[in-house]
Formats: C-alpha cells, structure tokens, sequence
C-alpha cells in the first residue's frame, strides 16, 4: 500500500510542517534535504510512495535532472507536486512536465486535501 | 568616405553654402540680364527714339518752306536762313547718327543687329538720303536774290521735304529693328532666369534632399526606439555604423537603453528572489499556526510551533529590514548611529538568530577572542553580519557547520564567514555585490539563494571598512574588516557624538 509521501526540500521547517500535517492523517513522511538524498529515498522506498512534494529552488540541485531521476526510480504513476513560493509556480512546473502544483505559503488542509485525494483515487 | 561619416554639422554647413551659391547664381544671372536690358534701352534711346523725335521739327520746317514756295515768291534771305538751320541739322545727323563710316561701338551693335534680321541695305539708303538731303540744302543755301517762286528752288525743297521724309522712315525702320532686338533680349533674359531658376531650384532641392534622406530617417528611427522604450520599456537594438552626431546619439541611447532594461531586469530578479526569500519563513509561520490550531490537543505540536512561529518571524523581520536596508542604501538614505560596540558579543548574538531560524541547527563554529571594541552602529552591523552568516549558511551543505572567525586587531577588526561549498564565480561575486544583486549557485541553473550582499559593502563602507569574498579552504570566504578603536578611542569618540 502507498502511503509515504516524499517531501524533497532545503527548509528543514518545511519538512518538519509536512510531517505534523500529515503523520496524524496515517500517511508516512520520508524528508530529503535535496535532490541527491531523495533519490536514494525514492530508491529505497519505491514501493510505497504515494506523491512526492519537490521545491524548485534548492542548492546544489537542478529540478528537471531532479524528476527525470526521480522518474526512473518510481513508478510512472506516482505524480511529483511542485511545491515553491515562486511567483511563476504554473509556468515552471510547466517546464518540468508537471501538472501539480502546491504555492507556498500555502494551508494545511490543501495539503491534506490533496494527498487524501490522491491516496483515494488509487 | 560615405555620407554617414560627414558630420551632421558639416552637412547642414554644406547646404546653406549649395542653397547661398544658387541665390547667387540667380542673382548673377539676373543682374547680367537687366545691365544687358539698361544697355539695350540706353541705345534704344540714343540711337532710335533721339533721331526719330529730332528729325520732327527739321521736317516741319522743310513742309513750312516748300509750302510757302508754292504759294509766293519769297526773300532769298529767308529760304538760305531756313536751309542752314536744316543744313546744321543734317550736319548734326550726319555727325552722330549715321551709321556709314561710324565705328562707335553702339554702331556696331547695331549693324550686327540689322545684319541679324537682314537688312543692311538700310545703312546705304541713309547714307545715300544723308548725301542728297545735303546736296539739296547747298543748292538752296546758295540760291542768289531775289528769289522767285521758280522751278529749280522748288525742286530741291521738295527733294529736302523726301529726304527728311525717307529719314524718317528709315528712322522708323531702325525702331522697328531696335525694338525687335530688345524683344530678342527680353525673352533671351526670361529664358536664362527661367533656366537659372530651375537650376536654382533643382540644385537646392537636391542637396535639402540629400541631407534630408541621410538625416531624416535615422531621427525618426531614434524617435520610434524612445517611444518604445518608453511605452513598453522594449530595447529594440539600432545599432548605426556612422560616425556623425545621429550615430553617436543613437550608439550612446542604445547602450543606455540596455543599460537601464538590464537594471531593470535585475530589480525584477531582485524583487522575485525577495518574494521567494519572504515566504520562505512565512510557509513556516502560516503552517505551524495552523497545525497548532488544528490540534488543540496536541502539546508537542502546539509547543513547536510557537517556537518555529518565534523563529521564522524574527526571520522574516530580519528579511524585511535588509530590502528595507537595501533600499535605503540604494537611495542613500541610510542613518549612520556609531556606538562602542563589541564586535565579538554581536557576532555570537546574530549567530545564534541564525542558528535558531534555520530549525535550531548548530550550524556554527566560533573561533572568537574575549572582545574587539570599536566604534560600530550595531543595528546596520548586526544586518550586515546576519545576512554574511545566513548567506554562507544557505550555501553550505547541512553536514557541515560554516566558520566564523573574528580577528581583533589595529587599525582593524576582521570578522571572516567561511562557507562550505563550491566557490562563488567572479561574475557570481560582481552579481550578488550589484545594488539588484541575486545569486545562482552552482548546483543547479536558476536556483536563487539570496537578494546578494550590496547592503553588506554598503555597510562596510559607512563604518570605514571593506567587505571582500574570496576563497577559504573548503569554500567562499566572506570576509568584514572594519576600523577597530583601543578602549580610552572609544569611550572618547563616544562621548565627543
């Protein structure tokens, strides 16, 4: 059963709000501080992971070489939300091939909403 | 060389020197017409009007005496006293007027007038009326008393009466060869003025219009560009390849245009950089209020998220003051408060804020002395340190805590943040000290990690110091130098404030 989620980003205060937001809702945080630990994550816990949270602007990491491993690693199924407080969230999510987004500051409960809804629909 | 390369300045010289020299022409060509006109109304006059009007009364005499011959003997007295007057008379004509044996330069014009319209014989019947109106006037001069209404005395009278007659009208046929001539030179001089004109006219226009084609098209490009640019901050390059004043106002608009759309680009980067930079602490805030709100119950949570509530909005206020700084700095506007101040309490103070913003990481290692006085407005060196330290923090890997260094020594105190990481291009380096400075760091394109460090030179500048970057040992070095002061400096700058 996928029930992690995968929250790749440089705030470790980001990382720690998703694991209080969504460990009470039954679903598990796997947390990487960039592109390189996620990989090795999504590596070992392919299986069960439901989504994966990506920031855009991390050092020491390229976005799109970011999802095309990401890619390789998961199931082709599992969607990548881009999660970023840039102003143009649609526009570079656009240019690494992904349909979710999630803007910061963003609420809780979209979070939530949103990794409910696509635990459901699988 | 081309036309581009003649100055705008030369050019228009040149123009006012083709449109004075046409005027002249014109006028040249004008002044030549009219003399020749004066000169041909001057001939007219001497040589056609004077003999015509002067041959009038010589002739009424010559009627008056061949009328009263017919009707009366009359004295020999009075017909020799008439003879002579009109004698003295065809004397005076013969002397001045007649054209054979004249070689007077108006003579001459006008034999080569007569010549023209073919009529040379004329000269030969003057001459021939001059010899036999003289004949008949010493024939009648000589008439001895009493003289008598008599067949030769009016015979020569009546000869007298048809040579003034024939000289008249010769008279009238020189006029009419005069007036002809005249007529010629009027329509020549119409036609040369016309000419002229047109010349004038072409040759002017031509040059207004060169000028203008060199000139004209460049402005207008110029306008369009400013217009553009003001309209829609669009710097559409035109680059012109002259040297004149247009290639040299053009050259210079365009690198200013770019200059002000790269600036402005920069801002926009700058301004993108600070959003992002600002929410970043404030997804924490807004998410850990919400998580607290969302479970009362829950203590640890409630506890936590007052406390990364606490950090992320000293954060976020640091944030805040330093685009405020950094406006300030750009406007000039800045207030510089020195104070005594301990660089080395201050250091660990901003330290540990950082430390407490990034998750309460210990992310630092100190290597500090006791103390470094000096004369500092702690508030603008707080910023500057905040923002050394939470940039080499933000650059660094997590693994590894950045170094920060103070140097307490005369005539200055040298605070060194040394990050752990790639090191920073020059082009990095000159973009993130840039008054819109923002970097991209080598991990990936694009990733922005900071609204650059322009406030931080500027600080260092208004306390005496410098700020350089360069290499440490295991990444870029930031380094603070600031005029360092002995005790008793201090506390005397201090008190003389």
């Amino acid at each position: 059963m996928r029930d992690t989620v995968l929250v790749v980003d440089d705030d470790p205060n980001l990382r720690e709000l998703v694991s209080v937001v969504l460990e009470p809702i039954g679903v598990r945080v796997l947390a990487a501080e960039d592109g390189q630990a996620a990989l090795s994550l999504a590596e070992a816990a392919s299986d069960s992971i439901l989504l994966v949270l990506l920031d855009y602007s991390m050092p020491m990491t390229d976005p799109a070489a970011c999802v095309r491993a990401l890619r390789t690693k998961l199931d082709l199924s599992v969607p990548i939300v881009l999660c970023t407080a840039s102003a143009d969230t649609a526009q570079r999510a656009s240019e690494l091939g992904l349909e979710l987004t999630l803007s910061k500051p963003f609420n809780i409960s979209t979070l939530e909403e949103l990794v409910l809804r696509i635990r459901h629909s699988r | 060389m081309t036309m581009r390369h003649i100055s705008v300045r030369r050019r228009l010289a040149l123009l006012v020197v083709v449109e004075v020299f046409t005027v002249l022409l014109l006028v040249g060509v004008g002044a030549v017409w009219l003399h020749k006109l004066d000169s041909d109304l001057y001939y007219v006059r001497r040589w056609v009007l004077q003999p015509v009007d002067e041959i009038g009364a010589p002739l009424e005499r010559a009627i008056g005496l061949g009328l009263a011959l017919e009707r009366e003997p009359i004295p020999a007295e009075q017909v020799r006293a008439d003879a002579e007057a009109l004698r003295s008379f065809a004397v005076r004509y013969k002397t001045v007027w007649m054209l054979a044996g004249n070689t007077s330069p108006d003579a001459a014009r006008f034999k080569a007038q007569l010549s023209d319209q073919g009529r040379l014989g004329l000269i030969d019947e003057e001459a021939r009326v001059v010899a036999a109106l003289q004949g008949a006037l010493d024939r009648l001069a000589s008439t001895p008393p009493p003289l008598l209404a008599e067949p030769p005395a009016h015979r020569d009278a009546a000869e007298v009466l048809d040579s003034f007659g024939a000289l008249l009208r010769w008279n009238m046929a020189f006029e009419d060869v005069a007036t002809k001539a005249v007529g010629q030179h009027a329509r020549q001089a119409r036609y040369w003025l016309a000419g002229t004109g047109i010349l004038a006219v072409l040759l002017a226009g031509l040059s207004a219009l060169g000028v203008q084609k060199a000139i004209a098209p460049r402005i207008a490009r110029l306008v369009t560009k400013v217009r553009r640019f003001q309209e829609r901050g669009v710097n559409e390059r035109m680059l012109d390849e002259g040297r004149d004043e247009i290639a040299i106002l053009s050259n210079a608009l365009d690198a200013g245009f770019a200059s002000i759309a790269t600036r402005n680009q920069a801002r926009e980067q700058f301004l993108a950089v600070a959003a992002h930079e600002l929410k970043t602490p404030v997804t924490s805030i807004m998410g850990f209020a919400q998580a607290a709100l969302a479970h009362p119950e829950n203590e640890a949570v409630r506890t936590r998220g007052l406390a990364v509530i606490g950090q992320q909005s000293a954060r976020l206020s640091r944030l805040i003051d330093d685009l405020l700084l950094a406006a300030r700095a750009r406007l000039d506007e800045k207030k510089f408060q020195p104070q005594p101040t301990d660089i080395v309490a201050l250091v660990q103070s901003v330290g540990g804020e950082v430390e407490a913003s990034m998750a309460g990481r210990r992310l630092i290692r100190y290597e500090l002395p006791l103390a470094a006085p000096l004369l500092a407005d702690p508030a603008l060196l707080s910023h500057a340190l905040w923002s050394l330290i939470t940039y080499a923090a933000v650059i660094s890997s997590d693994a590894e805590p950045i170094l920060v260094r103070v140097a307490a020594a005369l005539p200055c105190h040298r605070v060194e943040v040394c990050a752990h990481g790639p090191m920073l291009s020059a082009e990095d380096i000159d973009h993130a000290c840039s008054p819109f400075g923002t970097v991209s760091y080598e991990g990936g394109p694009g990733v922005h990690i900071g609204v650059g460090l322009f406030f931080c030179r500027e600080i260092a500048r208004v306390h005496g110091g410098l700020l350089r970057i360069g290499e440490g040992r295991v990444g870029p070095a930031f380094t603070l130098e600031v005029p360092s002061l002995r005790g008793d400096d201090a506390r005397h700058r201090a008190g003389g404030r």
